[in-house]
């Protein structure tokens, strides 16, 4: 059996090499908008950090690559909801995996939407315990817009998967 | 771009990637010590959502992507390398058509980004920036020039290794690997949190090889990096 390759961290100069997947998403009704901010321990922004987005409904793997702030934006289409095991349904959510200087591995999460009706019932976010579920909802903000942050150590530190 | 098939469910194999992964609390490398989670991380099924991933076709990558040394008016400075080898999952089986993305610095350590602010010289010639897919047997071969190690702030005469980062997709959300590979023979390997925040069993798996097979005649240094993502057999996940 041969032997996995480590992780490394993506360091600071990550935006010269992560370039695919960075293209805008097109603008039908279904789209959603995602604003967030990246949070380190502290409460501060993690300016040197990428988001990476998937859900099987998706064509290409998104980016948001974190601004001077730790802010990000992210637009796609609305996932719909799709199988989960054992003959369970999935409550619409993306994928999400963080990438930064600091991050020596990837911290995997998920996005629920929290105004969506089936996410009470997501046979995923049924197995965090209840009071950290709040980190993977995506609070409606607007029509179409929501807000997420990612906090990857701390109060209100987000829920990390291994997966 | 079509999604990849569902796999069979990717083995955990928790305790080899226990010895296999820098812990992401490792105080010798300082910038991890408000950026890693306290709380323990939740196990999940892999589900749909963790077994796919977008297929990249030929059409993503332009015929310069895999020679940095040819993505601008002139050749670059430093000294012309090739490396290769192959994506393979634990099985042995070769990971075909993904996509790998590189960057690193240039042959002075100084990377085209504007927070690098190291006083070495930028080279107009030279980008850094690199990707390709994988044939159908999981071989890889970008042509390059060494990078330069450079200094960092983390410690007292702090020197980076030279390196190159390597990005992974491999066939599933679940087998994505960001990496850097290393130069045989390097003393600041010894010196470097990040490269030792690997567990030691693991670090010579970042370790290139110098390969005169590889090496061209009166051209370029040759050096092998064969790459080892989770694997993709249909055995019962441990949990």
């Amino acid at each position: 059996m041969a032997s996995l390759t480590p992780f490394q961290t993506v360091g600071p100069y990550l935006h010269i090499g992560l370039r695919v997947g960075l293209e805008k998403a097109p603008a039908p009704a279904s789209r959603v908008v995602i604003r967030g901010c990246l949070l380190d321990g502290k409460g501060a922004g993690i300016p040197d950090g990428v988001l990476e987005w998937w859900h099987p409904s998706l064509t290409t793997m998104h980016r948001s690559m974190t601004g001077e702030d730790g802010g990000f934006l992210f637009e796609a289409v609305k996932p719909p909801a799709i199988d989960g095991p054992d003959g369970s349904v999935q409550a619409p959510h993306f994928a999400v995996r963080v990438l930064a200087r600091g991050i020596l591995t990837h911290y995997v999460t998920r996005l629920y939407f929290a105004d969506d009706s089936a996410t009470a019932s997501d046979p995923i976010l049924k197995l965090v315990p209840e009071g950290r579920r709040p980190t993977l909802l995506a609070q409606p903000v607007s029509a179409n817009e929501y807000r997420f942050d990612v906090v990857v150590q701390g109060q209100n530190e987000t829920v990390f998967f291994d997966i | 771009m079509p999604v990849s098939p569902s796999p069979n469910a990717i083995p955990a194999r928790r305790s080899v990637a226990r010895e296999t992964h820098p812990d992401p609390n490792s105080p010798a490398y300082r910038a991890t010590e408000f950026r890693h989670p306290k709380q323990p991380l939740i196990i999940i099924p892999q589900t749909l959502t963790e077994l796919t991933a977008p297929v990249y076709g030929h059409d993503a990558i332009g015929p310069a992507d895999h020679d940095l040394t040819v993505q601008h008016a002139a050749a670059p400075l430093g000294q012309r390398i090739i490396v290769t080898g192959r994506v393979l999952d634990e099985d042995d089986r070769p990971v075909p058509n993904t996509l790998i993305e590189v960057w690193q610095a240039n042959a002075a350590g100084r990377y085209a980004h504007k927070v690098d602010r190291w006083d070495a010289p930028l080279d107009a010639n030279f980008t850094g920036a690199g990707r390709t897919l994988t044939d159908a047997e999981g071989r890889y071969r970008f042509i390059t020039i060494h990078p330069g190690a450079y200094p960092w702030r983390n410690h007292d005469n702090a020197w980076r290794p030279a390196h190159i980062h390597f990005s992974l997709f491999g066939q599933a959300f679940a087998t994505r690997l960001v990496t850097q590979m290393y130069f045989p023979g390097d003393p600041l390997l010894a010196l470097d949190p990040i490269f030792n925040s690997v567990p030691e069993g693991a670090r010579h798996r970042l370790v290139s090889g110098f390969d005169l097979s590889i090496t061209t005649p009166q051209w370029a240094l040759g050096y092998q990096f064969d790459i080892v993502l989770r694997g993709r057999a249909a055995t019962p996940m441990e949990r």
